[in-house]
């Protein structure tokens, strides 16, 4: 557990203008929508491996000690408590990582689908339905803490 | 003229024969036609002008065709239609002037045929019965309107028959209505007589002096010459203030409908500054809006680390337990138990051999210690949990905070726009537009009409210059004349026919000056008579124009014709009527009835009673055509205290289309009357 700032965080390829349209409509940076997402899809115990599907997207030195610290937390319960798998930063975000991939894909299911453009084999925000989107993220992120 | 009797036949609503004979003289003047609307009272008022002047229309049916207009009666007509037979509307008018009996009677032939009525005078007739008794008849319709305009004018008909809500036009009257109000104001009062013999010695002198002006030499060929081209001129430039004047009128026309517009627009004034503060609520609104989305856009990432709030608080509470139970930081390191195991000895100094029990519970012990790493990742981890954990009940209610602002900004975003669209629906959408063209076009008018009234003055002062010339001319030609001693015969007349003109100008402009203060004089005092006492402190006089137009001036002698009431209006210009039936009459009675259809429609109580008690007094013959709103038992006490009321006529229905007409004596009326008659 170093807080590893030299990583490149990946993020499956067919979201790489989603993620970058969220950054004017949704949330401040690129490791916010990570964190949300991996948040989420570790809430409903989902991960989805990248595969070739790879992309460099941003470098882990944005992410904050609290994600951070959400991130282990995660790994760590998710290992049953075995705090040696923390040791690793590169596997914790690799982790994240494949639970960030799941939980986009729930966001696109639960909320996103009436705001975003299917390009074939990319995603993007609808510029023209989106000015509501990030009080439509925040009520959504806050209900599902709620729950 | 004073009316006697009137026999209607077939005529509008009366059907058969039916007659009315009017109140006169002095045992009383005044009759009362009583009905309700639709019965025929304005049918009484057309049947006179129908006979007098043989009158199909009246101003109000201007944009009535002629032919729609049924003078005959319709049922008289349908009844006859399948007999293919015509019937005769007819009107027999007996009335007095001067002495003489005048019996008019005038008619038309109707019919319906094939759906359509068809209409045809049928023929008039006059007779005239002297005070011998000796009578004339005349079946000539130009010698009869000869005849009853030198009784009363047509032009001056509605001076004396009139609709009581019209007459008040009097005091609106355009610059084509104050010619025609003038023109008949001079022939009541006999002064264009005056104005003929006037022009005629114009013209004669006018003929001379172009006679004089081929013969005359030197400088009295000049003098003539300039007093000619002075003439011109000044005709020319009368014509051209006639045409200003004209352009004036209408520019104030024009102005009073902008005004009008922009008052409708006025009217919505408070409804534009309501919506004007609403666009402002509306854009301040959007903006919360739009820092309210910003705001969330930036919590977004805080909130979500409530996402894993419950897993967060699950590590942080594990590891503060194992810190709390001192397994961490842990008192014996991993690697000194190592090196115990390795030496085969215990910090006692007791020799642990393997498979003792010693031996197992060394390993037992090493297996639940941690390493230097992991001891420190758990620490740090703890440290960063320990800081998020503080933050989660304040991300929580920020996070609320905001979404709740967010809806109740929203929330009242949306009603005000709710409520801009309902102003804007009640508004219109181009009023601003409409109001800023109308504003222009204004200031246009207003510009044009300066610019008019400067040409006026400067146009006025050049006919004084020129009149001035004028005189100095005419000095300056008799000087000559004088000096060369011309006795000519020519030169004698023109002498003449100037000084006629200038005496008779004189004398006009001293007559008509005269006569106008003298109406003018009268017509305030019938005017103070008839007056509320509201409108006696501030209403002082009328003043009676040149053009005989009627102007009003408060106490203060300005102007105030603009600002009085439509009831007020109605009965300055009764006052005036009865100020020029006064002058016209001289010393003597002056003989016009005063035809009055809904005479009181306008006018409040107060001016009511005014007018039911004085106008007996000043006329010689007072007929009411009135409806049950305007003639109550209130109106009939007054008018019977006048003990000039002597005559009451109901229109009564009697069937479709047909109306009879009932005599009632006076003091049997006011079962048929309401308590209260409708007041202004």
């Amino acid at each position: 557990m170093k807080l590893s700032g030299d990583i490149r965080v990946r993020t499956d390829r067919h979201y790489r203008t989603l993620y970058n349209d969220f950054r004017n409509f949704v949330a401040k940076d690129m490791h916010e929508i990570f964190f949300i997402c991996a948040c989420l899809g570790y809430r409903e115990g989902k991960r989805k491996s990248l595969g070739r599907d790879g992309d460099d997207r941003f470098w882990s030195s944005t992410i904050t000690p609290e994600e951070y610290a959400s991130f282990y937390a995660m790994v760590i319960e998710s290992s049953e408590m075995d705090f040696v798998a923390i040791a690793d930063d590169r596997a914790v975000v690799a982790a994240m990582e494949e639970y960030a991939n799941a939980g986009m894909e729930i966001l696109m299911e639960e909320v996103l689908a009436d705001y975003t453009l299917d390009r074939g084999d990319d995603f993007r925000l609808d510029p023209s339905c989106s000015r509501e989107l990030p009080k439509v993220m925040l009520a959504y992120i806050y209900d599902k803490a709620c729950e | 003229m004073i009316l006697q009797k009137m026999t209607l036949t077939n005529f509008r609503q009366f059907r058969g024969a039916q007659e009315i004979e009017f109140a006169r003289g002095e045992g009383g003047n005044v009759t009362v036609i009583f009905g309700d609307n639709g019965r025929g009272k304005t049918g009484i008022y057309r049947a006179l002008l129908f006979c007098l002047y043989g009158e199909k229309r009246l101003s109000q049916d201007a944009q009535v065709d002629e032919r729609e207009l049924y003078l005959v009666n319709y049922p008289e007509m349908e009844a006859k239609t399948d007999l293919k037979q015509s019937v005769e509307a007819r009107v027999h008018l007996e009335f007095t002037h001067l002495g003489r009996i005048y019996q008019v009677e005038r008619a038309i032939l109707g019919m319906i045929a094939d759906g359509e009525v068809i209409q045809e005078d049928k023929g008039a007739r006059l007779v005239t019965i002297d005070e011998d008794g000796n009578s004339t008849t005349t079946r000539d319709y130009n010698e009869i309107a000869t005849i009853v305009g030198r009784i009363l004018d047509r032009g001056l008909r509605e001076y004396f028959l009139f609709d009581g809500e019209k007459i008040e036009r009097l005091t609106r009257a355009s610059s084509d209505q104050r010619r025609e109000i003038s023109a008949g104001v001079r022939k009541l009062l006999d002064i264009d007589t005056l104005e003929i013999a006037l022009r005629a010695t114009n013209r004669l002198r006018k003929y001379l002096d172009s006679e004089l002006e081929t013969r005359a030499t030197g400088e009295l060929a000049r003098v003539i010459k300039q007093l000619r081209e002075n003439e011109e001129r000044s005709l020319e430039l009368e014509e051209r203030i006639s045409a200003i004047d004209e352009e004036l009128e209408r520019g104030a026309q024009e102005k009073k409908q902008v005004d009008a517009e922009l008052d409708k627009i006025r009217e919505i004034r408070d409804l534009l500054t309501a919506r004007t503060n609403l666009e402002k609520k509306e854009l301040d609104l959007e903006s919360q809006v739009e820092d309210l989305l910003e705001d969330m856009k930036n919590r977004t990432g805080k909130t979500a680390l409530l996402l894993v709030r419950k897993t967060a608080e699950k590590i942080f509470r594990n590891i503060d337990k194992r810190k709390q139970k001192h397994e961490i930081p842990s008192e014996i390191r991993r690697d000194l138990i190592d090196r115990l195991i390795s030496e085969g000895r215990c910090i006692c100094g007791t020799t642990i051999k393997a498979g003792t029990e010693e031996h197992r519970n060394i390993l037992l012990w090493r297996d639940r210690t941690t390493d230097i790493l992991t001891e420190d990742s758990m620490l740090d981890l703890w440290r960063y949990l320990s800081g998020v954990r503080s933050h989660y009940e304040d991300i929580g209610v920020a996070t609320e905070g905001v979404l709740q602002k967010y809806a109740v900004v929203k929330n009242e975003l949306l009603l005000t726009r709710r409520k801009l669209d309902e102003l804007r629906q009640k508004i219109g959408s181009s009023e601003r537009a409409d109001a800023a063209k109308l504003e222009k076009h204004r200031q246009q008018i207003e510009w044009k009409i300066l610019k008019l009234e400067n040409e006026h003055s400067q146009i006025h002062e050049e006919i004084n210059i020129l009149a001035e010339e004028r005189d100095r001319l005419q000095l300056q030609r008799k000087e000559i004349e004088r000096e060369q001693g011309i006795r000519d015969e020519l030169f004698k007349r023109s002498t003449l026919a100037g000084a006629t003109s200038n005496a008779l100008k004189n004398i006009h402009e001293e007559f008509t000056g005269e006569t106008r203060d003298l109406i003018g004089a009268s017509a305030t005092k019938y005017f103070r008579e008839l007056l509320d006492d509201e409108g006696k402190k501030t209403l002082r006089d009328i003043v009676v124009d040149a053009d005989y137009s009627i102007q009003v001036y408060d106490r203060w002698q300005k102007p105030f014709l603009a600002n009085i009431s439509a009831g007020q209006r109605q009965i300055m210009s009764i006052a005036f009527i009865a100020a020029l039936a006064g002058a016209a009459a001289g010393n003597k009675v002056f003989e016009m009835p005063l035809f009055m259809d809904t005479p009181f429609g306008r006018l409040s109580h107060e001016h009511r009673r005014n007018l039911l008690e004085n106008v007996p007094k000043w006329c010689t013959q007072w007929i009411l055509l009135a409806t049950g709103t305007e003639f109550g038992r209130f109106e009939a006490q007054i008018l019977r205290g006048t003990k000039q009321w002597i005559k009451f006529y109901i229109l009564k229905g009697a069937g479709a289309g047909s109306t009879k007409i009932e005599y009632v004596d006076v003091n049997q009326v006011n079962g048929l009357l309401r308590d209260e008659a409708e007041v202004i």
